[in-house]
């Protein structure tokens, strides 16, 4: 009977101590060595080297990114100073069309006040030689106006 | 002795009734190895299985494992340090993975559809030799720790605050091993008997929540299980300064 | 064994595991009061909080489990059967 086992029996029960425990202890330790060899290590190393090669690709990632921006960089003043090149070559032009704008434009000013400063003259002096011409011819008239008079009575 | 009746339902469960194998003048309790070396030669399988083909991009199994040992790492890292937690990452493993497999497979495993002559087949966890076994591997191995990594200066952890100390820490020593293997055996058993009751009281339904119960508490108990031995090792290798 | 000492035994037994279970009810209780105002305040540290309580539930439910163990001991082991 089952009791009969269970209760002070000197064989069986819950609290029954033999050999059952240094085996077990002996055989979990075997099992640590086993395990060791064919789960812990090998799975290390793969996970290890996995995390190695994204720590190692991530940072070159990073140097290449550092890279590439390096190089934008460097374009990006190129072309700031290709462009400021170009800014001053149109500037220069510009410059140099309004320098001769204004070379050819003070030319023809001043050819167009030189004509009109002698046609002036022309105009003063004939002004003033048909007004000496007027004052004789008036003296003359008077003049005669004057013998007319004094002939007339 | 007299007979009992209200033991009678209880006899079904042949509570503390084993399986005896004679080596040599030593006895063991065969159903406990029958038991154990059945779930070890499983979880040997799947370990072989799975770092078959170990592969950079993992595959099956391997997400697995891989799994189960960064947990297991991140549980030593945690408990005993960064320092040392290497050398003793396999045993920390070895107990988690022993206990969880050996708790699962008592407990999923219908076992009691073997007969055996005598006792039942059942977790190897809930006979109290292997959670004794285990835990004075704990204890062996802290002491160890302790000794190897701090040499003689290991026994100023026992007057460390105080002098007074003294007498608890050594208490402390014998209750450590005391008190995991009893958890872990009063669990387990707690956890079968319960299940057995109620299928022996109610066979349908009402026993499959408390099975559920059962295989979280296991999982719970393996994890504590590590978890503390993994501490003890901590605190014996830790510096005090 | 006697017709008293089964009595007593199967006495013992249940006050082992009733007496035993008081406390840590208690002590659950309390803990997770603890941990449901923890995630009340800090929702994003459920997991954390979560995984702790289960262990400390765990460490606590194994003092009702020492009882349970000295219940079974008296029903099934008892040392004084004789």
């Amino acid at each position: 009977m089952t009791s009969l086992l269970l209760f002070g029996a000197a064989e069986g029960g819950l609290f029954d101590f033999d050999a059952t425990l240094p085996l077990m202890a002996v055989q979990v330790v075997l099992l640590t060595f086993i395990l060791n060899a064919l789960f812990f290590k090998p799975v290390g190393r793969v996970v290890e080297e996995r995390e190695n090669y994204v720590t190692s690709s991530r940072a070159e990632a990073k140097k290449k990114l550092a890279e590439v921006e390096q190089l934008e960089s460097d374009l990006k003043n190129q072309l700031k100073e290709a462009r400021q090149a170009a800014q001053k070559v149109i500037n220069d032009a510009e410059e140099d069309s309004e320098k001769l704008y204004r070379e050819a434009l003070a030319l023809a000013t001043s050819e167009a006040n030189a004509s009109r400063e002698e046609a002036r003259k022309e105009i003063d002096s004939q002004r003033d030689s048909a007004l000496t011409q007027l004052k004789s011819d008036a003296d003359k008239l008077g003049e005669l106006i004057v013998e007319r008079l004094l002939a007339a009575k | 002795m007299g007979s009992l009746p209200f033991f009678l339902p209880f006899a079904e469960l042949e509570v503390g009734q084993h399986l005896y194998w004679q080596i040599g003048n030593l006895r063991i309790h065969g159903q406990v190895f029958m038991t154990s070396w059945l779930l070890i030669g499983a979880l040997l399988t799947l370990v072989v299985v799975g770092t078959k083909k170990m592969e950079r991009d993992p595959q099956g199994v391997q997400n697995l494992l891989e799994f189960l040992w960064d947990y297991i790492r991140d549980l030593a890292r945690t408990q005993i340090g960064e320092k040392v937690y290497r050398d003793w990452m396999p045993f920390i493993g070895t107990l988690f993975l022993f206990i969880f497999v050996s708790n699962w497979g008592g407990a999923l495993v219908p076992w009691r559809l073997i007969e055996l002559p005598s006792g039942e087949l059942g977790a190897p966890t809930a006979d109290i030799n292997t959670t004794v076994a285990l835990a004075l591997l704990v204890s062996l191995s802290y002491f160890y720790a302790g000794l190897s990594n701090k040499g003689l200066r290991y026994f100023e952890y026992y007057v460390h605050p105080t002098p007074i100390m003294l007498p608890f820490k050594i208490v402390e020593d014998f209750t450590k091993p005391l008190s995991l293997s009893f958890r872990l055996f009063g669990n387990i058993l707690a956890d079968e008997l319960v299940v057995a009751v109620l299928v022996f009281l109610v066979p349908l339904i009402l026993p499959v929540p408390v099975m559920f119960l059962g295989l979280f508490t296991s999982a719970i108990q393996a994890l504590i299980f590590a978890t503390l031995a993994a501490y003890y090792i901590g605190e014996a290798v830790e510096e005090h300064h | 064994m006697d017709s008293i000492t089964t009595a007593a035994s199967v006495v013992a037994a249940g006050l082992a595991v009733g007496l035993g279970a008081i406390g840590p009810g208690i002590g659950q209780g309390s803990a997770a009061q603890g941990a449901v105002e923890g995630i009340a305040r800090q929702p994003e540290a459920e997991g954390k909080i979560r995984g702790t309580l289960l262990l400390s539930f765990a460490f606590m439910e194994s003092l009702t489990i020492y009882g349970l163990v000295v219940a079974l001991v008296l029903l099934f082991a008892n040392p004084f059967a004789g």
